[in-house]
């Protein structure tokens, strides 16, 4: 026979175990709202982050299903006759790059992405037929977000545009 | 003097005609076809460099065929290993669609080390994407 004390006990244990107390309530309430800035805030950054980082790319080893990390990749801008460097970054661990040209530099212009290949497969050991992959592309409307990757293989390639 | 059959058979046999397949004076073809039709891109201008001494030298422009394709855009003995260059005028062939592309034209830089095999470098065509890959 359980005891009134006993009772008691379970009682509260069985309380603070499935309801959380009312300053915990507090915080769950307080952290989901967070949360919720947070998502709403993060959401608005990759918005406004895209108009402020208008040219992105990628390179995907498609030999191995994997990114190719480490390709240098430059970007150039086609004035008065002829291609003027922006920048030169290297794919991340993602096989990304990313910031290569501000909102304000990003005109409607033609430009080259030159991808160094040929460096990705000499520190693989590898062959290819490609010392280097040029994709010349023109950009009608720099409002928009637009994403050059290659799909890449040793005797292949591919691009696209993506967004 | 000779006489005529005497001379025939003294003469150098005539080549043997060009042959996609292995060289035969054609170690060198290309060919562009729209995927989104599925159909060959007769009349793109495509233009042969070759790399010497850091420059690029224009060897050929050919214009593809109602298949598409171009060949001969090399002589077997200009063709020996180096970096080499196919200038696609895609453009040209949406322009006279009335359709907008991404390209302005189609670079593909490749490097020769075989010359003696049979190089086949493809454009597998769209107005926003396209592929190459090394053909035999």
């Amino acid at each position: 026979m359980f005891s009134p004390a006993w009772s008691l006990v379970c009682f509260a244990l069985f309380f603070l175990m499935d309801h959380p107390s009312q300053l915990e309530s507090t915080e769950i309430t307080e952290r989901t709202e967070r949360n919720s800035s947070q998502e709403f805030t993060s959401s608005v950054s990759s918005i406004m982050s895209a108009n402020e980082n208008p040219l992105t790319s990628h390179v995907l080893d498609t030999a191995i299903g994997r990114p190719a990390v480490g390709v240098p990749v430059t970007l150039s801008k086609y004035e008065n006759d002829q291609w003027r460097n922006i920048s030169k970054q290297l794919t991340n661990s993602d096989g990304r790059v990313g910031n290569m040209i501000s909102s304000e530099e990003f005109s409607s212009s033609r430009y080259k992405l030159t991808f160094e290949t040929l460096s990705y497969y000499d520190s693989r050991g590898e062959k290819t037929f490609y010392p280097y992959i040029e994709v010349i592309f023109e950009i009608e409307t720099p409002e928009e977000h637009f994403h050059v990757p290659i799909l890449l293989s040793a005797y292949r390639f591919s691009t696209y545009r993506g967004s | 003097m000779s006489t005529r059959r005497e001379r025939s058979t003294t003469a150098a046999p005539p080549p043997p005609p060009p042959t996609m397949a292995g060289n035969s004076d054609n170690p060198l073809s290309a060919h562009v076809l729209d995927t989104t039709i599925g159909r060959p891109v007769p009349g793109i201008l495509i233009t042969l460099s070759k790399e010497e001494n850091g420059k690029w030298r224009k060897i050929t422009e050919q214009v593809t065929n109602k298949d598409g394709r171009v060949a001969r855009l090399i002589s077997q003995a200009e063709f020996t290993p180096s970096s080499y260059k196919l200038n696609f005028n895609t453009k040209s062939y949406f322009e006279s669609l009335g359709q907008k592309t991404f390209y302005p034209y189609i670079d593909v830089v490749f490097q020769v080390e075989k010359p003696e095999e049979h190089y086949h470098v493809p454009i597998l065509l769209n107005a926003y994407g396209y592929s190459t890959y090394r053909g035999s």
